[in-house]
């Protein structure tokens, strides 16, 4: 193990050098000395310190930590001139090909089945788009009738959500157990990345169509209610 | 009203009737757990309704989800007969037929939800970039690496990358039109192995000379024809890292005929 006063920075320098997130263990193994938890992770937050004003302090990068894994990245403030630096071809995706993923990453390995039978519509198509596009791939074959295709997420999957390993996932209960308005409020709150926050023409026509569409069958349902019993909308009508 | 929409009409509004189950629950704040089944079916109807009118295409999977709506809301109507034969098979599917539905519909919420969180974290190449560290690889794979061989698809996606690389690069002024033998690069393949210390050189090194997209191509058949010949192994050390190329000679580097093209 290096010089307590040397830790800190040797840990530091391999973040900087690594090209993937890293975890406790992959920082153990770099150092070659079984340094525990504890130091560790003190050390890791002396870097976290460090460089948690990212953009506001003339910081590029700040140290991200996920659920089981740490890395530099980028600062956000800095996104703009990266994109163009890099030329880089963010994955995008659609609701659709999201709801999908979702269920191959939280069930994996889990069959074209599976995923309808979440899902409730086919999902043939997209799935085979996500693996045309190297972000789930065929794991084998489930021993059941048909012998049917089982799927799973790929490096590439974790690259571009940058997860360290599916354990930085959190955990399906922890979204049932939060209340639609406190998801709404959440997603109000982190949303305002741009890939998301760019409205898309299609994204706004359907929204204008779906509005359109709630006001059609409210209009069609109380049409309907008026002519079954056009008493009680007559009261209503009084009471207004 | 149609007209209006007129040109939305292609786009999927509902992701299936799960989702508009949602819609739903939502819009008019049904608690999805309790499912007021008489209130869901009618909007749903409603809405499909609409839907039809509007020519919006209806998939299959609407209207069965209609059906089996209809089917809970009459069974909740309708008093239960307590029929000895029947006794047995209620039971067992328990009190309440709509269980089964309120099951489905949390589970997709969930996903759902998941999906909304996926799409909510930073995404690489947008939101975020790394240090772009050139793999460990690149420094020489150790026997103690025990990395993978290569796939065709992989070879395929590099030799992709390769002709991209190329075309984005410096235009080459093409002075006629010269033939390229695949053993004149096979030659030239065993040579740049021949003179690594390591005995492994990165796939993309092997291009570096090939600067137009045939020179490119037959380079890269001349690497699959050393492996196939087993003069050469593939490796990459995880999935999606680069490639390797490394010799399998021990002491002299391979003859390679002329003509070997043919074989």
């Amino acid at each position: 193990m290096p010089a307590d006063g040397v830790l800190v920075a040797v840990i530091e320098a391999i973040l900087f050098v690594a090209d993937r997130p890293l975890s406790l263990d992959d920082l153990r193994s770099a150092l070659e000395d079984d340094v525990s938890d504890g130091v560790l992770l003190q050390a890791l937050e002396a870097i976290e310190g460090r460089h948690a004003a990212g953009a506001e302090d003339g910081r590029g990068f700040v140290l991200v930590r996920q659920a089981s894994t740490w890395q530099f990245r980028t600062a956000p403030e800095v996104a703009p001139w990266l994109r163009v630096f890099t030329g880089l071809q963010p994955v995008r995706l659609s609701r659709a090909a999201l709801e999908t993923l979702a269920v191959v990453a939280w069930r994996q390995p889990c069959t074209r089945a599976d995923v309808e039978r979440v899902r409730g519509v086919d999902s043939g198509g997209i799935l085979r788009a996500l693996l045309d596009r190297r972000i789930v791939r065929v794991a084998g074959r489930r021993d059941e009738p048909g012998r049917p295709n089982v799927y799973a997420t790929t490096e590439r999957f974790l690259e571009a959500f940058g997860l360290g390993s599916l354990a930085d996932l959190p955990s399906l209960r922890e979204f049932t157990a939060l209340g639609e308005e406190d998801l709404e409020a959440a997603s109000e709150l982190l949303g305002r990345s741009p890939l998301r926050g760019q409205v898309t023409f299609d994204e706004y026509a359907a929204r204008q169509a779906l509005a359109h569409l709630d006001d059609a069958a409210s209009e069609l349902l109380q049409d309907r209610r008026t002519a079954a019993n056009p008493a009680a909308e007559a009261v209503d009508g009084e009471n207004e | 009203m149609s007209a209006s929409l007129g040109p939305f009409l292609h786009l999927p509004l509902f992701e299936g009737p799960l989702d508009l189950l949602l819609h739903l629950c939502r819009r008019h704040e049904l608690s999805v757990a309790e499912l007021p089944i008489a209130e869901v079916t009618e909007q749903f109807l409603a809405y499909l309704e609409v839907m039809e009118e509007l020519q919006i295409e209806v998939a299959g999977e609407f209207v069965e989800m209609a059906s089996l709506l209809c089917l809970l809301k009459s069974r909740s109507i309708l008093p239960r007969l307590d029929l000895p034969g029947e006794d047995d098979e209620d039971s067992v599917e328990g009190t309440d037929p709509r269980a089964e539905l309120v099951q489905r519909l949390l589970e997709y919420r969930s996903f759902r939800d998941a999906a909304d969180e996926l799409d909510r974290r930073p995404r690489f190449g947008w939101d975020f970039f790394v240090s772009s560290q050139p793999p460990r690889e690149a420094a020489g794979l150790s026997e103690l690496d025990a990395p993978l061989d290569v796939d065709l698809t992989d070879l395929l996606f590099a030799l992709r990358d390769l002709l991209a690389e190329r075309a984005r690069g410096e235009p080459v002024h093409d002075i006629g039109e010269a033939r390229l033998p695949l053993e004149v690069c096979m030659r030239e393949v065993i040579a740049q192995l021949t003179d690594s210390g390591k005995g492994t050189v990165q796939l993309r090194h092997l291009f570096v000379g090939a600067v137009s997209r045939a020179a490119v191509v037959v380079t890269f058949l001349a690497i699959l024809h050393l492996a196939q010949l087993g003069h050469v192994r593939l490796q990459q050390r995880r999935h999606l890292a680069s490639i390797a190329v490394m010799r399998r000679w021990t002491d002299a580097p391979p003859a390679i005929a002329e003509g070997a093209d043919a074989g």
